[in-house]
């Protein structure tokens, strides 16, 4: 039987939600991860027709993260003036929650936005390539270049020189 | 292992435990009713928005991409792929004399053709406004801002696609109201309401989670009906104010703005995004009430005819259910009459599917408008397997109903689904303009597709009931 619009979205919901969640979870308090859940499946709602039917997780990540930077700036808007003039003097980079591992923790903060989440979508989210190609929206070839910089600037960031990732990937990509 | 391996798991093996769950189903299909139910009209064209579907037919590619109010070539037009032709389902059909026009006209920020709207008076008692930009007389939009692949030309808006813009039922004199918020438009003027926005193909890199348009693209725009009382409304926008008067004896407005620098920052495209520097746009009545357009509005001046009020033994028919255990495996119309004096509702977007339940009862009452209809709600047995929860409730119907005609409606069953079913048919004619409250939680659609949903409303006037078993 064809499942009536409400339905599949209650099955999309009872499926995907706890990862969303969790997705939010960990960028953000606990109130800001309901309500991005929240908003991200508000957007699934409308954008229905758009949500693949196969495996939609990749697509509500890539609303997830733009609702969640939404939520900062926001957030940001909401800061006093004092607040910002002292963001102005230099950006203070925003704790990383890696669990039992503070050296990676303080190495993912001073990533850029960009770099952080496709590591973070890759092994947090254990996402496959083809996944954060949806996620991001980006090509197949531009997602290696987003990863394999990604990996190098978080294992200079790590400040380990031992690292044999960079090298070999370097050669490679080259 | 290797390095990338180790990095890997290095990652993998700092990820956070996660406490907290996300919030109950229940709390985001809230959310999306509020959303829906902004107005009783909202949820109605949402709800017929499942048939019809807007396409936009035969668009001529290529074209001058320079265009000019005196020479814009003209392309196909906007046509529904979905028409109604009955003048007693849904919406109706637009009225032949009422499709002028009016001799509004708002300047576009960038130039162009200027923007105007015309009033589709329908068979049902309806008001649908209609906005686009005017070339040479005709109404229609432009294949620009990411329209119409940016064709440049002109592109008719025919009287059918009011059915996109809203419509209001007009009160016992004949007056309306449609007291509408600044909103962001494609500057096509191509509405990108109800999904629509499919055809404004705005590709800004980045977002996959809907089309996001550039400032350049979009507009924002504000169009209503104030009624006969309205006597003015004042703007007040990046710092300065302005006065406009309504026009005429529906007190039709138009405005038009550049679009919010940040209208495309949103994580809906172009779409709900409300910038903290939206316009404020405060209607002034000759009563001596204002009100903020956009926001609750009350129909000032406009005097609705009451919601029927039929008593029980006017209303009481008995109901019928019978189970099908294999369906036909066609899919029913949304809405047919057999011609026989019989009215079928398919529950809009489900298939009939394999097994199905079929209510049927005479309609003593008749409706004759859009405000008024007839529905049913089932609770029944919790039973494993069996998708949709304890609650459902129908759509209910949406069409001119004669007394004294069979009604029948059809709801689709997983196979899983037997026990017990207790079945209420009720009518509920509603005040135009209002929300019920009561009413838009008792006939959401999401009733049926919630596990353990707990309300039991029982909104309007009992028709009947009756209990089945499904074995």
């Amino acid at each position: 039987m064809q499942d009536s619009e409400e339905v599949a979205f209650a099955r999309l919901y009872e499926r995907h939600s706890s990862a969303v969640y969790a997705y939010a979870r960990r960028r953000s308090d606990v109130q800001v991860a309901e309500e991005v859940t929240a908003r991200v499946f508000m957007v699934a709602w409308r954008r229905r027709a758009a949500v693949p039917a196969e495996d939609a997780l990749p697509w509500l990540y890539g609303v997830a993260r733009r609702v969640l930077a939404e939520e900062r700036r926001s957030e940001r808007r909401r800061r006093s003036l004092g607040q910002r003039l002292r963001d102005l003097g230099g950006r203070e980079a925003e704790p990383v929650a890696a669990a039992g591992d503070g050296v990676l923790g303080a190495a993912l903060a001073r990533l850029s936005d960009a770099d952080r989440e496709v590591l973070l979508l890759r092994y947090w989210e254990d996402l496959s390539p083809e996944q954060l190609v949806v996620a991001l929206g980006c090509s197949r070839s531009a997602l290696a270049v987003r990863l394999h910089r990604a990996r190098r600037r978080l294992a200079g960031a790590l400040g380990d020189p031992g690292t044999p990732v960079l090298g070999h990937e370097e050669v490679g990509a080259a | 292992m290797s390095g990338i391996d180790q990095l890997g798991q290095r990652i993998r093996a700092a990820t956070p435990a996660v406490d907290g769950a996300p919030p109950p189903l229940a709390r985001v299909i809230a959310a999306i009713e509020r959303e829906r139910s902004r107005s009783w009209w909202a949820r109605r064209v949402a709800a017929g928005r499942r048939t019809v579907v807007l396409a936009l037919a035969g668009v001529l590619v290529a074209g001058g991409a320079a265009w000019a109010a005196t020479a814009l070539l003209s392309g196909a037009s906007v046509a529904p792929a979905y028409v109604i032709a009955n003048p007693g389902v849904s919406y109706g059909v637009p009225i032949t004399s009422s499709l002028a026009i009016l001799p509004i006209r708002a300047a576009d920020p960038q130039g162009g053709p200027p923007w105007a709207m015309r009033v589709i008076r329908t068979t049902r008692g309806l008001d649908c406004i209609q906005v686009g930009r005017v070339v040479n007389g005709q109404l229609g939009v432009l294949g620009i801002g990411h329209a119409f692949h940016d064709d440049g030309r002109f592109h008719e808006l025919l009287p059918q696609d009011s059915l996109w813009l809203g419509c209001q039922p007009l009160d016992k004199h004949g007056n309306v109201f449609f007291a509408r918020g600044p909103s962001v438009q494609s500057a096509s003027a191509l509405s990108l309401a109800y999904n629509t926005t499919d055809q404004v193909r705005c590709n800004l890199p980045g977002f996959n989670g809907g089309p996001r348009c550039p400032p350049a693209a979009l507009r924002e725009v504000a169009d209503g009906l104030l009624g006969p009382d309205a006597k003015r409304i004042t703007v007040t926008t990046g710092g300065r104010t302005f006065t406009i008067k309504p026009y005429g004896r529906d007190g039709a407005y138009l405005i038009v703005l550049p679009s919010p620098a940040d209208a495309n920052a949103g994580p809906y495209g172009a779409l709900d995004h409300a910038p903290p520097d939206a316009p404020v746009m405060t209607a002034y009545f000759k009563t001596g009430q204002t009100c903020r357009l956009g926001h609750q509005c009350p129909a000032i001046g406009i005097d609705y005819a009451s919601p029927t009020n039929p008593s029980a033994a006017q209303l009481e028919s008995p109901v019928h259910v019978t189970y099908q255990p294999h369906g036909t495996g066609t899919t029913s119309p949304l809405l047919a009459s057999d011609g026989a004096g019989m009215v079928s509702v398919q529950q809009p977007g489900v298939d009939p599917g394999p097994a199905r339940l079929t209510i049927t009862f005479h309609a003593k009452i008749a409706v004759d408008n859009p405000n008024s209809f007839y529905d049913f709600q089932i609770t029944r047995s919790v039973v494993n397997g069996c998708f949709g929860g304890q609650y459902l409730v129908g759509d209910g119907t949406d069409n001119t109903i004669t007394a004294g005609r069979v009604v029948q409606f059809t709801i689709p069953l997983d196979a899983a689904c037997h026990g017990t079913y207790r079945v209420r048919v009720f009518y509920i004619s509603v005040p135009p303009g209002e929300d019920l409250p009561a009413v838009n939680v008792a006939i959401t659609p999401f009733a049926g597709a919630l596990a353990g949903h707990t309300r039991t409303p029982t909104p309007g006037h009992t028709v009947g009931t009756t209990v089945t078993t499904i074995p």
